[in-house]
């Protein structure tokens, strides 16, 4: 199996953020950086497919120089190749998305893996978009994949219940949280990922269609005021549920 | 001028879901500032009453799909779209946060090269121009984004705005002709959630739990809360992880956003990424032993202390305001 797997380089959950003094981006001077979480999900998926249907697990991002630290967390996990789409600043859904399709078509692919979202940005867009560029079809928050007779079958939480889909590969999908437990690279893994040679193409980005005007932080509550300790509490906390969320 | 704001609905089990409500309430302040009318689209299933139901919420047409199929499912929306846009030219399209409604905005916004922003807070359009807030990191910081080009397909969580009635009678009705969708998987099963709890991210009130509940069964008391508020159950990652709680009830970064109106957080300590969940709520309740809990930090309302005496003793005082204890 061909398989695919895009991937991001984003900021460590528990990072404080900083806005940057022009207030157009944050601060990105020491800031810790990590292999998107949902795409670690879609990284080891990639990886049990090959385990058990043979082929390669090729790995894809779209990020800055210092992004190149995520294909090789991936390749350290087991991952045969990858490429390195080098960008300067951070890019709205549908730019990134054709960038990657562009090299997908090119590499070619049974199943494109990627995760349900990045953290920093939050999207969730990038798997459809993909898919619509590939001409595939798509399946996105994937939490149970498994692949019978050249379809997959995927299940899925939506509102109100859950899916179960069939969809004849080549596909594209985007793993939710649940689909796996994704294993630590091994020593060995490192050791090889270090001295991975991984080829980048430069991106060539026509104008935006999202700018940021400016970036604020949340209003700040206003602290938390203790309604006082154990069930002495709960009459008071009953009348601010009737009186001022009017919500009994 | 641009002419029109057009709205995707979405349907579950015969009704128009409450998001399609909350969007035409947002299409509605959007339409005025740009003196443009609301278009709402419906679909797959076609429904008889759209046009009053939809008008009411501000829609001036309803667009509907002949010969389309019965399905609920929006995602299969996608080719049918094309056409419509093409020949209404909207400013924007703005599409439920849900779960088909995301992966009908990816596909719409690749196949017409349109810009798609989602999960925005805040949509205004002044001087030309169409300008969202959205949450980045988490929720750590907003963001002020100007959206070039039309349409711009822009995804809403529900309940990210309130649902207000208002528009001036019944939506005249506009027939497309409906386009199968070229790539769609084929739905082999769908198992409904048990009935009687609202949806995590459509819900007014929500009674979640933490490590603090200690076990699976232990969530009865939770239920039993959430059922005399008519609340949904959440979860931390931590209880989710434990095994107590299916991840579908999983609330925080790597769960579900969720904005309702009170959040009561039992036994959660309260970490970043389970803040990144729920900081848009209207609310925030607190129970917890530790007073040194970072929800004690953030929490509107705190109350330390054992949820197991605190969340049944709750149950029982609203039991009896509401005359049923």
């Amino acid at each position: 199996m061909n398989l695919v797997v895009a991937v991001k380089q984003v900021p460590d959950t528990e990072a404080a953020i900083r806005i940057a003094p022009d207030r157009k981006d944050i601060d990105r001077s020491a800031l810790p950086m990590i292999l998107n979480p949902y795409d670690e999900f879609a990284v080891e998926e990639a990886l049990r497919l090959r385990e058990a249907h043979g082929g390669s697990v090729w790995v894809v991002t779209v990020g800055p120089p210092a992004a190149v630290d995520v294909l090789r967390t991936a390749i350290a996990m087991g991952a045969d190749d990858a490429l390195h789409i080098v960008t300067e600043h951070s890019l709205d859904a549908l730019t990134t998305a054709a960038l990657l399709a562009q090299q997908i078509k090119t590499h070619g692919f049974d199943l494109v893996l990627t995760g349900r979202e990045a953290i920093d940005d939050g999207y969730g867009l990038i798997a459809p978009m993909l898919a619509e560029m590939l001409e595939v079809p798509v399946v996105t928050l994937v939490s149970s994949l498994k692949l019978e007779d050249g379809s997959l079958i995927a299940e899925r939480d939506v509102e109100g219940g859950r899916e179960t889909l069939r969809c004849a590969l080549p596909a594209v999908v985007s793993a939710q949280k649940g689909l796996n437990e994704p294993r630590y690279p091994s020593l060995k893994g490192k050791m090889m990922a270090k001295k991975k040679e991984i080829p980048t193409v430069s991106a060539d980005v026509s104008e935006a269609k999202l700018e940021v005007l400016h970036l604020g932080y949340p209003p700040i509550r206003s602290g938390t005021k203790i309604l006082g300790e154990g069930i002495q509490a709960v009459p008071e906390l009953v009348r601010i549920l009737r009186d001022e969320l009017k919500v009994i | 001028m641009a002419g029109s704001v057009c709205v995707v609905t979405e349907q579950f089990d015969g009704s128009f879901r409450r998001v399609s409500y909350e969007l035409l309430t947002a299409a509605r302040r959007l339409a005025e500032a740009a003196s443009a009318e609301v278009i709402a689209i419906v679909g797959p299933k076609t429904v008889a009453e759209a046009g009053a139901t939809l008008g009411a919420y501000g829609a001036n047409k309803v667009v509907q799909f002949a010969g389309a199929p019965e399905s609920e499912d929006l995602s299969q929306l996608c080719e049918s779209l094309v056409p419509v846009l093409q020949e209404l030219q909207p400013m924007c399209v703005l599409v439920p946060g849900t779960v088909h409604g995301q992966e009908l905005a990816g596909r719409l916004a690749a196949r017409v090269g349109a810009a798609a922003v989602s999960a925005v807070l805040d949509v205004s359009y002044a001087d030309g121009a169409l300008t969202v807030l959205r949450p980045l990191y988490g929720g750590k910081v907003l963001a002020t984004v100007a959206v070039r080009g039309t349409p711009a397909i822009v995804t809403v969580r529900p309940n990210t705005f309130g649902a207000v009635a208002g528009g001036s009678g019944p939506a005249e009705g506009v027939t497309f002709a409906w386009v199968p969708p070229a790539r769609a998987p084929e739905r082999l099963h769908f198992r409904k959630s048990a009935a009687g709890r609202p949806e995590l991210t459509e819900a007014d009130i929500i009674v979640s739990g933490g490590r603090g509940v200690g076990s699976a069964e232990n969530f009865r008391v939770l239920e039993e809360l959430a059922d005399v508020l008519g609340a949904a159950v959440g979860a931390s990652r931590a209880a989710v992880d434990a095994g107590w709680r299916p991840q579908a009830d999983q609330v925080g970064q790597t769960g579900k956003v969720v904005s309702p109106k009170l959040y009561i957080a039992c036994g959660i300590s309260g970490s970043v990424q389970h803040w990144a969940g729920i900081s848009s709520a209207k609310c925030i309740v607190g129970i917890n032993k530790d007073p040194q809990a970072p929800i004690f930090s953030r929490a509107d309302y705190g109350i330390v202390g054992d949820l197991f005496e605190i969340v049944p003793e709750l149950t029982r005082q609203v039991k009896a305001l509401k005359g049923q204890g």
